[in-house]
């Protein structure tokens, strides 16, 4: 009996309790879920603001980027292009052309009125500032005084591929010179990259220039991308 | 019994009951508003910085270079071997600013027995004359070039005289 008592009891209190502060359950309710939104989703946003922004800025930088791009590709002379385009790839290959070291060091030595004693290729490579480049190395052996080798180097360094003679050693009648022939493999060509193209800088402007006095005579760039496509890493097309 | 029939007393008790739930009401309002202001501030702002538009103007580009891919390699290629050619052009050994300097020095009457030049720049030469005031000169005019910052150290590390040869000089330049 005293249990019942009690459960009857409590109902009222219950009731009782309901019945006062009903008023108070939906103001209540309301504001925290308020402060759950807030919580959970408004403050979230907020401190993402930073990054949304960062990305909005990339993706238009990209954006701007490739319409320069396209700009730049719809504006390009095709030809002139091509020709410059093979005219660097004869200076710096993309792979070892021993044919045209061999060739650069035989004009090299004609045109400075030298006699080629003999010439050998280097297995080791040199330590140079370069070294990030491979490079082909020839140890050739000129009938020349110093000054007739100084005209030699001048000549070999307007050919192609691009040389650099590391040393340079001899006498009043002949010299010895170590001689690099720079090469670079081709980097693949991707989205990213289609990005990177930009006009023709300052710099590469100068050297194009420089390049195109050397009286270097190129092959037809069509011929050059379809004959080095058939070698691994000969071609970015 | 005045307690129970006494009306004001009852409604006395009863206005901070009431002032608290017009608090509440109010506090839930105020909430809920700027929670609504604060959210259609986040919408807006999200909509700035949406990227949908801006990847879609992406495709649109990139669908017009594809049919410049050809172009658009050679461009890239192009600038990239010329970054190269530069950079080996600036670096690699200049010898017409110093070596080939000095050895114009020699002239006709100074003949060079030997010389070497090695990686590290340092050119090791010999030379000889019948005359040592043409090896004079000589020095003279190196230490000039030394003067202009033409060529590093000069250090004469020998002097020999034959009579039948003459006089020889061996001498160490450090190129810059």
């Amino acid at each position: 009996m005293k249990m019942n008592l009690n459960t009857e009891i409590s109902r009222e209190q219950v009731n009782y309790l309901i019945d006062e502060y009903r008023v108070y359950l939906a103001p209540s309710l309301a504001l925290l879920g308020a402060l759950a939104l807030f919580i959970v989703v408004l403050i979230p946003q907020i401190f993402a603001f930073s990054s949304k922004k960062n990305t909005a800025d990339s993706e238009t930088q990209k954006l701007s980027q490739l319409q320069s791009a396209k700009n730049l590709a719809i504006s390009e002379d095709v030809v002139e292009l091509s020709s410059n385009l093979s005219l660097a790839t004869e200076i710096l290959p993309s792979t070892k052309d021993f044919q045209a070291a061999i060739n650069d060091i035989s004009t090299a030595a004609a045109e400075s009125n030298v006699v080629i004693q003999s010439y050998q290729l280097q297995d080791t490579s040199v330590q140079t500032p370069l070294n990030s480049y491979p490079s082909l190395v020839f140890s050739v052996n000129i009938i020349a005084n110093p000054s007739e080798a100084m005209g030699f180097i001048d000549n070999i360094y307007k050919k192609a591929p691009i040389a650099e003679v590391e040393t340079v050693s001899g006498n009043d009648t002949s010299s010895s010179l170590l001689i690099a022939f720079y090469y670079k493999p081709f980097s693949p060509v991707n989205e990213t990259t289609t990005e990177q193209i930009k006009k023709m800088n300052q710099a590469e402007s100068t050297v194009l220039s420089q390049i195109s006095s050397w009286d270097i005579t190129t092959a037809d760039v069509g011929n050059f991308i379809s004959s080095e496509s058939a070698q691994e890493n000969g071609s970015p097309f | 019994m005045f307690d129970e029939i006494n009306l004001v007393i009852k409604n006395d008790k009863n206005v901070p009951k009431k002032e608290q739930l017009e608090r509440i009401r109010l506090a839930s309002f105020l909430a809920l508003f700027l929670v609504g202001i604060l959210s259609v501030f986040v919408f807006l702002v999200n909509l700035r910085f949406s990227t949908t538009g801006i990847k879609n103007q992406q495709s649109q580009v990139l669908q017009t270079l594809s049919s410049y891919n050809d172009t658009v390699a050679k461009i890239y290629v192009l600038n990239s071997r010329l970054d190269d050619i530069g950079i080996i052009m600036n670096k690699r050994k200049d010898y017409s600013q110093d070596v080939e300097q000095i050895i114009k020095l020699t002239g006709s009457a100074v003949a060079i027995e030997n010389y070497e030049y090695d990686q590290q720049k340092n050119l090791s030469l010999s030379i000889s004359s019948s005359s040592l005031n043409d090896l004079n000169d000589f020095l003279n005019n190196l230490l000039k070039l030394q003067d202009n910052g033409t060529v590093g150290d000069v250090v004469m590390t020998g002097l020999k005289s034959d009579p039948a040869q003459g006089y020889n000089v061996s001498l160490e330049v450090l190129t810059q």
